[in-house]
């Protein structure tokens, strides 16, 4: 069949069903009062929570329905499913006990087993500047921490509207160009099949919000993209369209010394002045993307997303520019 | 354009360079480990590998340390 009606079959089917799914979700969800403050508004609204389970399913239906049809991707799209299934399993254990800044990340290590076990691993990446590398040794190692690492990092950047899932669709559509371009059949399947339920799930995600992907959906879409990078070979790729991750993650864990919970980190790094987002003018509060853009001046959430949005295009054009003259 | 996103744009294009600096240095220093047998030139790449590490630790912690002072003066300068 040809590749470009599977992948239409796929997203429209996995978009269908995140859509039904969250409708119906976000209903009985906010009736069991499973419900977070939106903080960053004026009036603090009560919005739906862990709407996350819905986009883990909507996954599970695009691999599901790819493997379908396409047969030599089984193992592939069994090997991510597996992956974000356990983290969607730690993440909703962190939205119902609390697990502590230290304990989710070690958790999180757990992420990266199917891919080490599943026999898919080529530890030759192409490197920018090297061309292909023998890491024989290292390579597992990297693939064992990617997904808990990067599912922790996508985790915090997921603090305004629509944010996580905009920057996540960005991330895939330059892996989805490089792979076309490299003739990446498993590079190809696996961006364009998760395209489906994020758009799906940014419907309601994105500003202003009507459900929170909570814990559970923010791991388990960084678990899923890790294993995308690593099933689909595009790890120098991805790193470098992950760049405002790198800088966020990087930045919050030194500027706050260590892995912490956001109730655990004495100072904010914003303040709220109505619909306005600005940084927090202590020079000892913790630097993150966010608190970096509103330096200068108090922007609105929807204006620090399209930001934040612009910031991970411009990742994207360097690891094409990387892909295409230092490769 | 105002100088929060002027910043992280900055930061963006620095970390592009250490990024692939670092994917570099890694990949060169692992090479006699991973290429050769012999007990000598393991131990040689296992202490390069060590070197690249560390390198690349203090560049990312100037990184950071670039950006505190950055963002301070920024701050500072605003109010």
């Amino acid at each position: 069949m040809k590749l470009t009606i599977v992948l239409g079959i796929v997203s429209t089917v996995s978009y269908l069903s995140t859509d039904f799914l969250l409708r119906s979700f976000i209903p009985r969800l906010r009736s069991a009062g499973i419900l977070g403050e939106d903080v960053h508004k004026p009036n603090r609204p009560k919005i739906a929570e862990r709407g996350g389970f819905a986009l883990v399913l909507g996954i599970m239906a695009s691999q599901i329905t790819l493997s379908m049809m396409i047969r030599e991707i089984r193992m592939y799209s069994f090997t991510l499913l597996c992956s974000t299934l356990i983290a969607a399993v730690i993440g909703s254990l962190d939205d119902m006990i609390d697990l502590g800044g230290r304990l989710k990340p070690a958790l999180s290590i757990l992420c990266g087993l199917p891919l080490v076990t599943s026999g898919l691993l080529h530890p030759r990446p192409t490197l920018p500047l090297i061309g292909r590398a023998r890491l024989y040794y290292v390579y597992p190692l990297f693939a064992l921490l990617l997904p808990g690492v990067f599912s922790n990092a996508l985790n915090m950047i997921d603090v305004l509207n629509g944010m996580m899932v905009s920057n996540s669709v960005i991330i895939l559509f330059f892996l989805s160009i490089i792979s076309i371009f490299s003739g990446n059949y498993t590079g190809i399947l696996l961006t364009i099949s998760l395209l489906g339920p994020l758009i799906a799930f940014y419907k309601y995600n994105s500003y202003p919000t009507k459900v929170f992907a909570g814990n559970v959906g923010s791991l388990s879409l960084g678990s899923c993209l890790a294993s995308i990078a690593i099933l689909g070979r595009l790890e120098a790729s991805f790193a470098i369209a992950c760049i405002p991750l790198l800088i966020t993650g990087f930045m919050i864990v030194t500027s706050v010394g260590g892995f912490k919970e956001k109730k655990e980190i004495a100072m904010r790094p914003v303040k709220v002045d109505g619909s306005l987002i600005k940084a927090n003018p202590d020079p000892r509060a913790p630097i993150t993307l966010v608190s970096i853009l509103t330096l200068d001046k108090g922007k609105d959430e929807p204006r620090i997303v399209l930001e934040s949005n612009l910031l991970f295009m411009i990742s994207g054009v360097l690891a094409l520019l990387t892909y295409f003259f230092l490769t | 354009m105002d100088r929060g996103f002027a910043l992280s744009l900055f930061l963006i294009l620095i970390a592009w360079a250490l990024v692939i600096f670092g994917f570099y240095i890694i990949a060169e220093a692992l090479v006699p480990i991973e290429t050769k047998d012999k007990l000598m030139s393991r131990v040689i790449g296992i202490a390069k590998v060590v070197g690249a590490f560390f390198l690349l630790g203090i560049l990312l912690y100037a990184w950071f340390l670039l950006t505190k002072y950055f963002v301070v003066k920024i701050k500072t300068s605003g109010s």
